[in-house]
């Protein structure tokens, strides 16, 4: 069976046009409904405005200046006038639709754009390189535009570019896709924590609903959700929670890197699902050795250590350093070490629900360690509260953040935080926040944005509310280059996803998260924050490159601290 | 198998340089009868038809019909090797996929590339009733393009009793060309109603670049509808038609 993308386009627009969460909700699962099941995976990466799931990066390699030919080409107007309008509309996906409802050029020939047409004819583009690919690119959009209807245009054009504005965030999906195929929305999760990829989990659903979505599984090449740890209070609290004994692994400062063998092939994920396997090829080769299975995944943490002394360093250096400098003579500098503590499949068998214990000696069975690359994550199985607190110490001691317990018999939960698995960190808290606005600084500061406004994350509707403005903690090295990466992310109004009441200067996607220190949560401050809740002397400490804006901490946590620390409060006085 | 050879390597070239700059990929059909070729560029505005039949090789060997997806960026690369006095062969080569293009004249030189698969679109060819047919030489029709490029993007085509035209407009200024009854470069003229149409100046110059300036082209127009134009191929027996569609003239 055809699906026209009209149908999708008509969709979009419907989706566009309504800030309504449920009424979106039901726009998409009527899609999906009615989308025939072998066009299902296409439909759902195409509502996230994408032809590969998330994980996958994907350029298009077409800018706006290519964009714009194709425009003018399809639509027989010139490339002037396309700017003409480009400047009076601002989106090319309008102008588009505007021109082709009334093209100056004739076609001999049309043909009706089937969903599987346009999707390929994006998906190829990245694949078009070498002589002339600029042109050809111009050439393959060109061809799409020009069969197009106006809408169908405006919606190709935006996915091209890489901004659909739909509102469609991966998020939604889930409760779309368990109103269409009605499955219960938690199955939805769990089959997308497995798999980080919503097409798959749609198919799935459609063809087999809930029994499908349990079929489906971890597979070498998806990320899987990392399972995360709660916070503990302290040793008692631990001990109390894992009934007296627990496995402690080190905390380590680095980032938290999934590691997918399959056969010769190796892949790096990141907590974000970003694949971070050609950022670290100096990792590839001791993997290969030390991953015995010919199939497997591994969670661990990437760590660089300091030559001088031993220490490990920010990883946001590291990161930064690759960036910069080139990924080869970066690696020489600052070799990265990869500890590994959990596995989670291993030729073709999933792990997920084997006990931790078990998990643990498989992991001593598979992984042959390669000096100063690749190892298992130093653990002790304790019960003691001294030889936890005496552990704890020696860990701070090397440099790293303290430790992890984790239950003995736990499961690995993707994608949860629970208290199978506990942080003891005795550092100061601090805080993830999303960067959602930006005032310009006074004196010193002209300029440059002075200070921020944050924002924690609606673990409910998703939506960001303000939390605090900070503007302390900055180099003014810091203040300049922020700035030079908030300009891009500058929008005219509040992100449709921001709850925001304070006047800012500047409005930002909301892309970027702060680590924030403070001293102390306030309810009701005399800012008005829509989170309901403040921060007193909030602290820039850095950007969290490896934390998503859907990572962050959550309203709902912040609750929890504050009731924390009133908790500790009392029990001083 | 496929086997096919010209003693002058002037058609096959020119027609390959008069595709080349529409499309870029193409499928030649090679039945017994012949070799066809029908193609639209990516834009869907102009169509190219060719046909060339068993007649105008000089030796031709095809047992089966068969699709040879060639991309004619290389093709015409290879072609632009060919000297004047070569013979030129097209062979198929199946065990490696390939297209071999021999040039046989004081040596043997056999340059092959690779086959690709096409995307062949179903072409619902449209019907046009064209009005006024007119024989004019290559070389006139390339001198009013010339003109017209210097001051816009589009040029009207015009036939009527009086003759042909090639008029642009533009805020830079004017341009005409007048071909009368009479005037030498003027072969033949028919009109059963007066026509006129706009088209894109690039897809013109491409269409007829490759002509030689003594070359005839026929010109088929119709107000407001695609512009047909046939090349004379191998003295009449085969066809490379393009078809252009036109540009809505009113705002």
């Amino acid at each position: 069976m055809v699906m026209y993308y009209l149908t999708l386009a008509e969709a979009f627009e419907r989706l566009e046009k309504t800030p309504s969460y449920l009424e979106k909700n039901s726009i998409i699962a009527e899609l999906l409904r009615q989308t025939p099941p072998e066009e299902i995976e296409r439909v759902v990466l195409l509502l996230l405005g994408r032809t590969t799931p998330a994980y996958v990066s994907q350029e298009t390699g077409v800018g706006l200046a290519q964009l714009k030919k194709a425009v003018a080409n399809a639509s027989g107007y010139s490339l002037s006038e396309v700017e003409r309008l480009m400047r009076e509309i601002g989106d090319l996906g309008e102008v588009a639709r505007k021109l082709m409802e009334k093209k100056k050029q004739v076609t001999l020939f049309t043909e009706r754009l089937t969903v599987k047409r346009v999707f390929e004819g994006i998906r190829r583009l990245p694949e078009i390189t070498g002589e002339g690919s600029v042109d050809r690119k111009i050439i393959a959009i060109s061809e799409l535009l020009t069969s197009s209807q106006p809408l169908e245009a405006k919606f190709i054009v935006r996915t091209v570019l890489g901004d659909l504005r739909i509102g469609v965030a991966e998020g939604r999906l889930r409760d779309a896709i368990a109103a269409a195929f009605k499955v219960d929305p938690e199955e939805v999760e769990h089959a997308y924590m497995l798999t980080t990829d919503y097409s798959l989990v749609a198919r799935a659903a459609a063809e087999g609903g809930a029994k499908g979505l349990r079929q489906l599984g971890v597979m070498v090449g998806h990320p899987v959700s990392p399972m995360l740890a709660q916070r503990a209070e302290d040793i008692a609290e631990i001990l109390e929670r894992m009934k007296g004994k627990a496995a402690f692994e080190i905390k380590l400062d680095g980032i938290r890197i999934q590691a997918h063998k399959d056969g010769e092939k190796i892949y790096l994920f990141t907590r974000r699902m970003e694949d971070y396997t050609s950022m670290f090829p100096d990792l590839i080769p001791p993997l290969r050795q030390a991953l015995k299975p010919r199939q497997v995944i591994v969670d661990g943490e990437l760590v660089a250590l300091d030559k001088k002394t031993g220490k490990p360093m920010p990883f946001q250096e590291v990161l930064k350093r690759r960036r910069k400098y080139g990924v080869e003579e970066s690696a020489e500098a600052i070799p990265v070490e990869f500890n590994i503590f959990d596995v989670l499949l291993v030729d073709g068998k999933a792990m997920l629900d084997e006990p931790y214990v078990k998990r643990r000696e498989t992991l001593e069975k598979i992984v042959e360690e390669v000096e100063g690359r690749v190892k298992l994550v130093e653990q002790r199985v304790l019960s003691d509260a001294e030889k936890i607190k005496e552990f704890s110490d020696y860990a701070i001691k090397i440099g790293h953040e303290g430790l992890v317990a984790k239950e003995l018999n736990s499961t690995y939960r993707a994608g949860r935080r629970e208290f199978l698995w506990l942080k003891l960190k005795p550092v100061l808290e601090t805080l993830d926040l999303v960067v959602v606005g930006g005032l310009y600084g006074k004196g010193k500061r002209a300029g440059v944005f002075g200070s921020y406004v944050l924002a924690a994350r609606d673990a409910e509707t998703g939506k960001f509310k303000t939390v605090t403005k900070c503007g302390s903690g900055y180099t003014d090295e810091d203040l300049v280059e922020l700035t030079k990466m908030f300009k891009k992310l500058q929008i005219r109004e509040p992100h449709e996803d921001v709850e925001i009441e304070i006047d800012c200067d500047a409005y930002f996607k909301p892309e970027v998260v702060f680590e924030t220190a403070y001293e102390e949560i306030q309810v009701s401050p005399a800012e008005k924050h829509t989170s309901g809740m403040g921060l007193r002397f909030p602290r820039f400490i850095r950007v969290r490159e490896d934390r998503r804006p859907e990572e962050a901490t959550t309203v709902q946590e912040i609750e929890e601290l504050f009731e924390l620390q009133e908790r500790r409060k009392g029990k001083r006085a | 198998m496929v086997s096919a050879k010209m003693s002058d390597p002037k058609v096959w070239k020119t027609c390959v340089g008069a595709m080349v700059n529409l499309i870029e990929e193409a499928a030649f059909k090679f039945s017994p009868e012949g070799v066809k070729m029908k193609a639209m560029d990516p834009s869907h505005v102009a169509l190219v038809d060719f046909e060339l039949p068993a007649a105008a090789f000089s030796e031709y060997s095809v047992k089966q019909p068969v699709t040879l997806g060639i991309n004619l960026t290389e093709m015409d690369k290879i072609l632009s090797r060919a000297k004047s006095d070569d013979e030129l062969i097209l062979e198929l080569d199946e065990k490696m996929n390939r297209l071999a293009i021999v040039f046989k004249g004081t040596s043997t030189r056999r340059l092959s590339l690779p086959l690709i698969d096409v995307r062949e679109a179903e072409l619902q060819e449209p019907r046009i009733q064209f009005t006024a047919v007119a024989e004019i030489l290559a070389g006139v029709i390339q001198d009013g393009l010339k003109d017209a490029e210097l001051i816009s993007d589009n040029v009207r085509f015009e036939i009527s009793e009086e003759g042909f035209f090639i008029t642009a407009e533009g805020d830079r200024g004017s341009t005409e060309l007048k071909l009368c009854k009479g005037d030498k470069g003027l072969l033949k003229l028919s009109v059963k109603e007066r026509a006129r149409a706009m088209f894109n100046i690039k897809y013109l110059t491409d269409m007829t670049k490759a002509a030689g300036a003594a070359d005839v082209i026929r010109i088929s127009l119709g107000t407001d509808l695609p512009i047909q134009l046939d090349y004379p191929v191998a003295g009449g027996v085969g066809r490379l038609r393009f078809l252009l569609a036109p540009r809505v003239e009113s705002e």
